[in-house]
């Protein structure tokens, strides 16, 4: 039996494999006074950073991960692994089967990389130069390189942009044309590191729906790092949370959210400018009559909750909302800081 | 490596089939600034009857024959992969890392400047084959097979001895742009002067920790020296270049893999495939 009848994902093969992956960066600690930095010279202070404390981490053929964390999680050095930038300082990387960095040149050629805030275009050129440019670095050969930019300039309306500089495009225009770049070569494997990053929200929204369809329609494998939860939540993915580098959850959405109970939101329009306290429900905004509470769902119901407000004030309007995956997340990580994990499900929790 | 070559000399083309004026502005420019770097040479050599045991159409030769070395490590050498210490300390090795194809292949095709490099080339071209006509002897074939591998001796030289100093970026960003700044300097200032009269811990330096005298003076001296051919002499360039080269690829190895490890925690775009 193969995976696709086990459990649902698309095939058996491991794209991507991490193991016990530790990696530490040393920082130089820079002196603040004279004594400090002549003493410096012989003997610095070094600070030793900890990204990635034994991650492990399978990607099927075919499955989108999102890779989530709050800055200085260890997501881009993740990435870095996995692009063969970089090396582990303990464990094992590995993707379609090689070893990133020791297979550099032949892993590359399988691969696509994409820095939010890099380009891998021609900054001074059209950004017909730098495909064209591409295709002979990458060696593609005719046939492929008419195909793949046929379906890439209609997916990703290049014509328009085809003989406009990079420089002059602005960022939606030019995070569009290196994602077509970077598919160019028709990679197995996609690396998007942070690519919605500085985007408008139109720019964000069509971007989400380009690497949702590499994943749905072309059947890419889609590893993705953002520290914005609401557009990964937008990619309907698997969600891998790292904090202080380790992952710490590891499933989906719906599972992400029930880690934290039921939270809710409730707006309410009254008639006293005073928010009138509600036990069981945290006030977390007042705008004029109108406040905003919060609660947890499962321990306190809408309606005793207004049963209560009703006792002090006349209710005009009621509006209550799920919390975002946000408010969701960073109640994870200040658990995950207080120590409280335990309050966390064991089957989510690494 | 053909296409390579081809596809990033294009990259270098198209910007001064689109530039006219400006494109030809950068050219002259381009030639300016590297002639002025040799000019103090030409002044002495054009005003005097020679410099020391030089004559002065032997320093036109020695003139032509740097330029001609430096155009040529320059037309392989643009878009800052010469200086390579900013490619490094701005962590835009990762972009060249992620080319299919090997490390030295990636960065002398994308070094590859043919169109708006080649001014120095050109110019250096014309005084050597002017001041080759016009030296007081005859040359045989043998003479110019040894100039010309003295002459990507001497390009050698000046490609290696730049890595050597850049490579420092894997340990020092910062401050390796500013060595490399003035390495490259040193390398235009020093390179075409006749070193005969300097002092002998100035000399020893010029030929070993800047070895500035391997670029022009020694080759020079040597393909000079011998009226009845070239002796042992005109291997002493390419010798050096080749000891130069393995000095800096062993550092450069050290520095990449300290690259691997560490990454660059300093990115910046500025001058990235400009």
């Amino acid at each position: 039996m193969n995976a696709t009848e086990a459990d649902g994902t698309p095939t058996s093969d491991t794209v991507v494999e991490l193991a016990d992956v530790w990696k530490t960066y040393q920082q130089r600690q820079r002196p603040e006074s004279l004594g400090e930095t002549f003493r410096s010279l012989l003997r610095p202070t070094m600070k030793t950073v900890e990204a990635l404390k034994g991650v492990s981490l399978e990607v099927r053929r075919g499955e989108m991960v999102a890779y989530a964390g709050p800055n200085g999680a260890g997501k881009s050095t993740t990435i870095k692994l996995l692009s063969g930038l970089m090396v582990p300082d303990r464990g094992s990387v590995r993707a379609l089967g090689m070893n990133p960095a020791a297979d550099r040149v032949e892993y590359v050629r399988r691969i696509a990389v994409v820095f939010g805030q890099r380009t891998e275009l021609w900054w001074d050129h059209s950004i017909g130069a730098s495909f064209r440019w591409k295709k002979a670095t990458w060696g593609i050969p005719d046939d492929v390189y008419r195909d793949m930019l046929g379906q890439l300039s209609e997916q990703f309306d290049l014509q328009p942009i085809w003989k406009t500089l990079a420089r002059e495009l602005s960022l939606g225009q030019r995070m569009r044309a290196d994602l077509a770049l970077a598919l160019l070569h028709d990679p197995e494997l996609i690396l998007l590191d942070e690519p919605t990053l500085g985007l408008d929200v139109v720019a964000r929204e069509r971007m989400l729906d380009w690497i949702k369809r590499l994943n749905r329609q072309d059947r890419k494998t889609v590893l993705i790092t953002s520290h914005n939860m609401a557009d990964l939540e937008r990619l309907d993915a698997r969600v891998v949370m790292v904090h202080q580098g380790s992952v710490r959850f590891d499933g989906g959405f719906d599972d992400l959210r029930a880690t934290v109970a039921d939270r809710r939101v409730m707006t309410v329009s009254t008639d006293v400018l005073a928010a009138p306290a509600l036990q069981g429900a945290e006030l977390t905004r007042s705008d004029g009559t109108r406040h905003e509470y919060r609660f947890d769902a499962s321990r306190v119901s809408v309606v005793r909750l207004l049963e209560e407000l009703s006792s002090t004030c006349r209710i005009d309007d009621i509006q209550t909302s799920v919390a975002s995956i946000d408010d969701v997340v960073s109640e994870v990580y200040q658990q995950l800081e207080k120590g409280t994990v335990r309050d966390i499900p064991a089957r989510a929790l690494r | 490596m053909r296409s390579l070559l081809a596809a990033n000399g294009r990259m270098g083309l198209e910007p001064f089939l689109r530039g006219g004026w400006q494109a030809l502005g950068w050219v002259v420019g381009e030639t300016l600034i590297n002639v002025s770097t040799v000019l103090a040479m030409l002044l002495l050599a054009g005003r005097f009857t020679g410099v020391g045991p030089w004559s002065s159409t032997e320093l036109f030769f020695m003139v032509g024959f740097v330029l001609v070395s430096r155009g040529l490590a320059n037309i392989f050498s643009g878009r800052n992969v010469l200086m390579i210490s900013r490619k490094i300390g701005r962590g835009q090795l990762d972009h060249v890392l992620l080319q299919p194809i090997p490390l030295w292949k990636a960065l002398a095709a994308e070094g590859f400047s043919p169109f708006d490099l080649a001014a120095t080339l050109v110019v250096g071209v014309g005084t050597l084959a002017w001041s080759v006509t016009a030296l007081p002897r005859a040359h045989d074939v043998l003479w110019f097979g040894a100039l010309l591998l003295n002459i990507a001796g001497s390009a050698c030289v000046i490609v290696a001895y730049q890595y050597l100093w850049g490579a420092l970026a894997f340990w020092s960003p910062r401050g390796a742009e500013e060595v490399n700044s003035v390495s490259a300097s040193v390398v235009s200032d020093l390179s075409a002067y006749p070193l005969d009269a300097a002092p002998r811990a100035v000399l020893s330096t010029l030929v070993t920790v800047v070895p500035v005298g391997f670029i022009g003076w020694i080759p020079t001296r040597e393909l000079l020296r011998t009226a009845q051919g070239p002796g042992v002499g005109v291997l002493a360039g390419p010798a050096a270049a080749l000891a130069l080269a393995v000095i800096t690829f062993a550092v450069f190895r050290r520095g990449l893999r300290r690259y691997e490890r560490y990454g660059s925690g300093r990115y910046s775009d500025f001058g990235h495939r400009r």
